[in-house]
C-alpha cells in the first residue's frame, strides 16, 4: 500500500519517465481513473435504490389495477400500458426532461417576479429563481438532481413491469387459499395482508429477478440521460490518446468494455445466485412448487 | 323449545341458467349430526357453502341462532347487507374443506392460530396453548412446524379441523371432509369426526361415505337435483329407501 | 502551516459572496484540441481557456457542464446550459435554432485523414465518415461519397482504421492531433474549406448574455489574448489573425 501511495503521489509526477508497471500503477490512479471508479458506486447506487422504489411503485401500481374503484383501476390500467407499450429509451428520455421541465414551469408561475412567456420561439425560458437547481448551485447538486431525475425515470419504468409481475402474482394465489380465509372470518384487508400477499412473493420472485437482470443491464442508459456512469468513462477513457495528454496510448476501449463486461457478468451471476437461494428458502413446505398438495 | 344453531329456508341458488338448489330447508340443534348425500351436482356442497355465505343464495332465508341473516338486492345481485354480521357467522361456523386448504406458507401451528388471533384477537400465548392441544387431540401433536405440503392428506385434513375448532365454533361444516383421500388415510379422519360426534358436537356433514354417515349423523338428508328427496334416520332412511332415486344412488355407491 | 490553514477557513467563512452571475458552459469534452477531458478528469482545451478567460472579463461565475454532441443544442435550448463552446462552427441551419457571439476562431480547413495508401478517389466515391450534425457530415452528404456518421469523433476515427469507412472528414486541428495519436496508422489526404468558424452558442433570448460575450470577446481580441491563446493550442501563426 506504500508503495502504491508513494507511485501516486510522487513519482507520478514525470509520467514520461515511467515504464511497465510503475506506468501503469500511475496511469491507473490518475484522476481520471478516480472518476471512472467513482462511477462504478453511481451504477451500483443507482441499482440500490431503484430497485425498492421500482418496487413501491410496481406495489401502487398493482394495487390500483386490481382497485373495485374505477378511476384508479383506469389508472393502474393506464400506467402499466403505456409504460410497456413505449420502447424504454424514448420513455427515459421523456420522464427526466417531463419532470425537469414541470418543476421549473411550476417553480417559474411561484417564484419567479414578472412572468414571461415560458416558451419563446426555440427556446424554454424560467427565470434564473425558478430554475431547477439554480445556475449557482454547486455542481454537485446538479449531478445529484440529474441523478434523482434519472432515478425516478427507471423507477417508473421499472415499475410498470413489477406492477405486472406483482398483479400477476397476486392473481396466482390459489383462490382456494383467499376463501378459506374468508370462511375464517377474514375481512378483505386481513385475506390480503395475511394470506396473499405472504403467498404471493414465491409467484412474484421469478418475474421480480428477471426485473432485476433487466435493470442492472438497463444501467448504461444512465449515459444516455447525461450523468457520467461507467461507460461514458470506460469510452473516454479507452479513447486514443495522443501526446497532449499524459499517458498516451492508442486505442484500448476494447480494454475498458471488457472490464465492463466482467462487472456486468459478476453482478448479474452474482444475483442469480441470490435470488436462486431466495426462491429456496421461500418454497420450504410451500405446496406451489411441488404442485400438490392444500393449494390445488 | 331452544332456538335451532342453523336454520336455512327455502334455499334458492343458480349459476347463470343453472338451477342448483330449488329450495332447500334444513335446520340443525344443538349436538345435531347432519349428513347431506347425493350424487355430484346434486347441491349439496352448494347448500353448505350458502349456509356460511360463500355463495349468496338468491332466494331463502339463513339464520344463525335465531337471527336471519340480512340482504339486500334481487336475483344474482343479491348479497348479505351487514358485513359483521356475516363475520359473525362465519366465526361461530368452521368450515373444513374436501381440499383442505390448510395455508401453504404457514406452519401446521401458525394454521390454526392465524384466525383466532387475527380475526378473534385472542391472546397468541393462549391461541398456540390451545392450537397444541388441539394438534394433540387429533394426533398430528408432532407435526406443529411443519408445513402442509410436508404431511400426508390424512394428517392436513386433521389439522385443519384442529383449525376450525380452534374458532371454538358453535358448528363445525365439513364438506366432503374423506373425499380426497386414499381409504387408509380416510379412517383416521373418520376417526376424529367421530370422537367429535360424540363430544356432542354440532355438525353439518357433506359426504360420499355412506359409513360415516351412518355411524356419526342423527339426521340424513338425500338431496337430488337441487330438492331434498328423502331424509329421516340415518338407518331408516339407508336401509329402507323410499324413492328410486335413493335406491339406485345407494346400489351404485355400494358397487 | 497551521497559521495558514486557519486563514484560509476564516476566508472561506468569511468570504462575501461573488455578485457575479452565474453562467453554465455546454461543452462536448471529446474533440481535442477544442475540448476535452484531461487526465486530472477535468475539462480542458481551447474552447475552455477561451470561456474561462471571457468569464473572468465578463464578471460571470461560470461552470463547465458536458453534454453529448447529439443533444448540445436541444439542451441549450431547454436551459441545462447557457452557452456551448463545443468547437461548433456557425452555421445558417444552427443560427435559426441558436444564436452565435462574433467568432472566437477564424474558419479552420476541415480534413480527410485515410489508412496510408487509400485512393484518393475515395473521397468522392467511398464510404466517408463523419460525426452527427457536423458541418463536415452535410460536406459529406454533398460530396458524392456514402456519408456514414457516428455520435462521437472518436468513432469516427475508428471506423477509418477498422475499415468500416476509406476516410474520414473533420476538422482540421482534430484530425491532425489523431494522426499523431494513432502513430502513423492515418494519413491526412485533401483539404476543404468549409463553415464560419467558431462562435459561442447562446439561447435566442438570452441577448444581454450574447452582449457580454461579445464585448468580453472584442477585448481579448484587441490585447492579443486571443491570438495568444489560438497559438498555444494550435500551434498555427496563420489562425491567430484578430
Amino acid at each position: 500500500m506504500r508503495g502504491f501511495l508513494f507511485c501516486m503521489f510522487e513519482s507520478c509526477a514525470d509520467p514520461s519517465s515511467l515504464t511497465g508497471l510503475a506506468w501503469f500503477a500511475c496511469y491507473l490512479t490518475n484522476g481520471k481513473h478516480l472518476l471512472f471508479y467513482q462511477s462504478f458506486g453511481t451504477v451500483l447506487g443507482l441499482l440500490a435504490l431503484a430497485a425498492p422504489l421500482a418496487l413501491l411503485f410496481g406495489f401502487a401500481g398493482a394495487l390500483a389495477k386490481r382497485s373495485q374503484i374505477p378511476g384508479l383501476r383506469q389508472i393502474g390500467q393506464v400506467y402499466v400500458a403505456m409504460v410497456r407499450g413505449i420502447p424504454d429509451v424514448v420513455f427515459f428520455l421523456f420522464v427526466p426532461l417531463l419532470i425537469d421541465q414541470g418543476i421549473e414551469v411550476v417553480r417559474h408561475y411561484s417564484l419567479c417576479e414578472s412572468t414571461g412567456p415560458i416558451y419563446q420561439g426555440n427556446d424554454f425560458v424560467v427565470c434564473d429563481a425558478a430554475k431547477m437547481p439554480l445556475s449557482s448551485a454547486e455542481p454537485w447538486v446538479h449531478s445529484l438532481y440529474g441523478f434523482a431525475l434519472a432515478l425516478a425515470a427507471y423507477a417508473i419504468v421499472f415499475g410498470a413491469f413489477a406492477a405486472n409481475t406483482l398483479d400477476g402474482a397476486l392473481s396466482a394465489v390459489p383462490t382456494a387459499q383467499l376463501e378459506t380465509a374468508r370462511a375464517y372470518g377474514m375481512n378483505a384487508r386481513q385475506s390480503f395482508v395475511r394470506i396473499q400477499l405472504p403467498q404471493m412473493w414465491i409467484y412474484a420472485l421469478p418475474g421480480l429477478a428477471n426485473l432485476w437482470q433487466i435493470l442492472i443491464k438497463a444501467t448504461p442508459l444512465l449515459f444516455l440521460l447525461g450523468i457520467e456512469d461507467i461507460v461514458y468513462w470506460a469510452r473516454e477513457l479507452g479513447g486514443t490518446k495522443g501526446s497532449r495528454f499524459a499517458y498516451p496510448h492508442p486505442d484500448w476501449r476494447i480494454y475498458y468494455f471488457a472490464a465492463l463486461l466482467v462487472f456486468y457478468m459478476i453482478m448479474t451471476w452474482g444475483s442469480e445466485k441470490v435470488f436462486n437461494r431466495l426462491q429456496v428458502r421461500m418454497s420450504v413446505g410451500q405446496a406451489t412448487l411441488s404442485g400438490k398438495g392444500a393449494a390445488l | 323449545m331452544t332456538t335451532p344453531v342453523l336454520e336455512l329456508n327455502n334455499i334458492h341458488k343458480a349459476y347463470g341458467d343453472l338451477e342448483v338448489l330449488k329450495g332447500v330447508s334444513l335446520k340443525a340443534n344443538k349436538g345435531d349430526v347432519i349428513a347431506l348425500i347425493g350424487s355430484s351436482g346434486s347441491g349439496k356442497s352448494t347448500l353448505i357453502r350458502c349456509a356460511n355465505l360463500l355463495e349468496q343464495p338468491q332466494q331463502g332465508d339463513i339464520l344463525f341462532q335465531g337471527e336471519a341473516i340480512q340482504f339486500k338486492g334481487q336475483g344474482h345481485d343479491r348479497q348479505p347487507s351487514d358485513a359483521a354480521q356475516v363475520r359473525h357467522l362465519r366465526t361461530h361456523l368452521s368450515m373444513v374443506f374436501q381440499q383442505f386448504n390448510l395455508w401453504s406458507h404457514l406452519s401446521v401451528l401458525e394454521n390454526v392460530i392465524e384466525a383466532p388471533i387475527t380475526v378473534q384477537g385472542r391472546p397468541r400465548d393462549e391461541a398456540i396453548a390451545e392450537a397444541q392441544a388441539l394438534l394433540d387431540k387429533v394426533g398430528i401433536g408432532d407435526k406443529g412446524d411443519r408445513y402442509p405440503a410436508e404431511l400426508s392428506g390424512g394428517q392436513q385434513q386433521r389439522a385443519a379441523i384442529a383449525r376450525g375448532l380452534a374458532m371454538q365454533p358453535t358448528a363445525m361444516l365439513f364438506d366432503e371432509p374423506t373425499s380426497a383421500l386414499d381409504p387408509e388415510l380416510e379412517a383416521e379422519v373418520v376417526r376424529v369426526i367421530q370422537a367429535l360426534a360424540k363430544e356432542g358436537t354440532t355438525m353439518i356433514i357433506v359426504t360420499h361415505d355412506m359409513k360415516l354417515a351412518r355411524d356419526v349423523a342423527n339426521h340424513l338428508i338425500f338431496l337430488h337435483q337441487g330438492v331434498i328427496e328423502e331424509q329421516g334416520p340415518p338407518a331408516d332412511v339407508l336401509d329402507h329407501p323410499k324413492s328410486e332415486r335413493l335406491q339406485k344412488f345407494l346400489s351404485a355407491t355400494k358397487a | 502551516m497551521k497559521k495558514a490553514l486557519i486563514s484560509a477557513l476564516a476566508a472561506g467563512l468569511f468570504a462575501v459572496p461573488a455578485l457575479a452571475d452565474t453562467v453554465r458552459m455546454g461543452t462536448e469534452a471529446a474533440y481535442p484540441p477544442y475540448n476535452f477531458v484531461n487526465d486530472n478528469g477535468d475539462v480542458d482545451g481551447f474552447d475552455i481557456d477561451v470561456g474561462n478567460l471571457l468569464c473572468s472579463l465578463a464578471d460571470l461565475d461560470c461552470t463547465w457542464v458536458k453534454n453529448d454532441w447529439d443533444s448540445i443544442i436541444p439542451n441549450l435550448v431547454a436551459g441545462n446550459y447557457d452557452t456551448i463552446m463545443a468547437g461548433m462552427s456557425i452555421t445558417a441551419e444552427r443560427d435559426e435554432i441558436i444564436d452565435f457571439s462574433e467568432g472566437y476562431l477564424p474558419p479552420d480547413p476541415s480534413l480527410y485523414a485515410a489508412l496510408e495508401g487509400t485512393d484518393a478517389g475515395v473521397l468522392t466515391s467511398g464510404v466517408v465518415a463523419a460525426q452527427t450534425n457536423t458541418i463536415q457530415a452535410g460536406y459529406v452528404a454533398e460530396s458524392g461519397a456514402t456519408l456514414v456518421e457516428f455520435a462521437t469523433p472518436d468513432e469516427t476515427i475508428s471506423a477509418v482504421i477498422n475499415g468500416e469507412a476509406d476516410a474520414v472528414l473533420a476538422d482540421g486541428a482534430y484530425i491532425q492531433e489523431q494522426i499523431e495519436a494513432t502513430g502513423g496508422q492515418l494519413v491526412s489526404m485533401d483539404s476543404v474549406m468549409i463553415g464560419g468558424g467558431l462562435g459561442i452558442g447562446v439561447r435566442e433570448s438570452d441577448t444581454e448574455l450574447k452582449a457580454k460575450l461579445n464585448a468580453a470577446l472584442a477585448q481579448i481580441k484587441k490585447d492579443g489574448r486571443l491570438n495568444d491563446l489560438i497559438i498555444k493550442w494550435f500551434d498555427d501563426e496563420s489562425k491567430a489573425i484578430y
